[in-house]
């Protein structure tokens, strides 16, 4: 559905230099600090950056090959850009029925309506949250293929976050459609994705399945005695603590099974971030 | 595409509605007093041109562009729609207040009052020169950004003023006047149109190689 292979763009401070696929039946989100490369990595494969080396497709075609037609086919949320602030949400059913020729206005009203939010307000004095309703009903609005969003829950309180997921859910019970997506709140990733993408300095650093990072991942909390005579091939990375070592593991059985006395602590997305970026390997 | 792209500019020119409905009741200001319409073209020409191209300035309002072009949205259709709302826009805006200001001068100076057709002669010279205008313009803004444009766009006139200025005292215009008048007349068209092509172009490029 999507692909970028050694995809290479590099700033004056900053350089991405990534490999990921979102496949077809998916949920791929991508998790990383601020600044990590998450919003430059979607805007490339969104064809909003010129990559500097690298191959991007979508729906198996090179991204400067995409027609309108093919665009029809996206729905995009963006963290730092959306329509004209000097619109209003009635304008945008007018704009958006002919863009697209597969646009669902009663749904689009409906959701807007569902999300409290004004018709007639200018969109530049919406809250972020409301902002970020507004992009997500229109993405979903027009029975798109391929949903990309950069922080789609931004600025949501709780229970409008949930509804989201929900529509995303929803979504999904399409055959053949895809999601990437990036949050910077675990919790949505991890009962959504089926893939997880964890970038840094514009790197990849572990893709893994949601269910295997969850299951099989672990973070071991030993002293130094226990670590020195400890088996350290299923290690991954290790940090230095008060009491020893949190080491971190994809095989946390072994470790459960040969060293009883060992703290293990289940795998989570917070968990595996934090020690993959801070630990050492 | 075209279609959803010249809604969105419309419905953006409507948010000006207060400063449109504005600029008829300026015209007067031109007209009432003097009894004639000369300076209310210059005018005309003036404010046709640029209501269009501002809706660039809406566009990349928050970076604006980076989203609109995640829709089904060529950035060659882009210009070229700036382009075609540009024209028609101009064309609207000259219209209306035009029409206005020539009903105006019927009315409060019947004796200065002029034929219709004559009226619509110097509306097209008019929107000639609008185009030429937009077309300088489009890519300015395309390239520069609303903020730095005023810049880029004040010192390109005060250059371009500078050269006429130049030119007018050489009288080369009047020698070219005098001497193919009618060829003059038959070019100024064709030379628009090339330059209204070669600014396209120019946006097209500008576009395509810019990054959001």
């Amino acid at each position: 559905m999507l692909r970028l292979e050694n995809v290479k763009k590099k700033y004056k401070d900053f350089e991405l230099d990534i490999t990921m696929e979102v496949k077809p039946g998916c949920v791929t989100g991508l998790i990383g600090r601020n600044g990590a490369g998450k919003t430059t990595a979607f805007k490339a494969a969104l064809g909003l950056i010129r990559a500097a080396g690298g191959e991007i497709t979508v729906f198996g075609k090179p991204i400067s090959g995409l027609s309108a037609k093919d665009r029809e086919k996206m729905g995009v949320v963006l963290s730092d850009s959306g329509f004209s602030g000097y619109l209003k949400v009635k304008d945008l059913a007018a704009i958006l029925g002919n863009l697209y020729s597969r646009f669902d206005e009663g749904y689009f009203t409906g959701k807007c309506e569902s999300f409290g939010l004004p018709f007639d307000k200018r969109i530049k004095d919406f809250s972020t949250g409301m902002r970020r309703k507004l992009h997500v009903a229109a993405a979903l609005s027009h029975h798109a293929e391929l949903l990309i969003m950069d922080e789609p829950t931004a600025g949501m309180d709780v229970i409008a976050r949930e509804e989201l997921l929900d529509m995303i859910r929803e979504y999904m019970e399409t055959e053949g459609r895809s999601v990437l997506l990036s949050s910077h709140i675990s919790g949505d990733l991890e009962g959504l994705c089926d893939d997880i993408y964890l970038i840094d300095e514009g790197k990849v650093l572990l893709h893994e399945d949601t269910d295997v990072l969850l299951d099989t991942y672990g973070i071991l909390k030993v002293t130094k005695e226990q670590y020195e005579a400890m088996d350290k091939s299923f290690l991954m990375c290790r940090r230095k603590e008060e009491f020893g070592y949190s080491c971190l593991t994809g095989e946390k059985q072994f470790y459960a099974e040969n060293y009883p006395d060992a703290v293990i602590e289940k795998g989570s997305i917070d968990g595996v971030m934090t020690m993959m970026i801070r630990g050492e390997r | 595409m075209m279609k959803g792209l010249l809604i969105k500019d419309l419905k953006l020119m409507l948010t000006q509605f207060a400063f449109l409905i504005l600029l008829p009741v300026v015209g007067a200001v031109f007209v009432v007093p003097t009894g004639e319409m000369s300076m209310g073209f210059g005018y005309i020409t003036a404010v046709s041109g640029i209501i269009g191209v501002t809706t660039i300035n809406y566009d990349s309002y928050d970076n604006g562009f980076a989203y609109l072009f995640t829709l089904p949205i060529s950035r060659r259709g882009y210009v070229k729609e700036k382009y075609l709302f540009a024209a028609l826009s101009s064309v609207a805006v000259m219209m209306a207040i035009g029409l206005f200001m020539w009903a105006l001068m019927a009315v409060s100076h019947p004796e200065n009052a002029y034929a219709f057709a004559d009226f619509l002669g110097d509306m097209e010279d008019s929107y000639s020169i609008a185009l030429t205008a937009v077309a300088f313009m489009l890519p300015v803004f395309l390239k520069f950004g609303a903020e730095k444009s005023r810049f880029v766009i004040l010192i390109i006139a005060g250059i371009f003023m500078g050269v006429m200025i130049g030119v007018s005292q050489a009288e080369v215009l009047r020698d070219i006047e005098i001497g193919g008048g009618k060829w003059v007349r038959v070019l100024t068209p064709v030379l628009c149109l090339a330059w209204l092509c070669a600014s396209y172009l120019i946006s097209v490029r500008i576009m395509e190689k810019k990054e959001f």
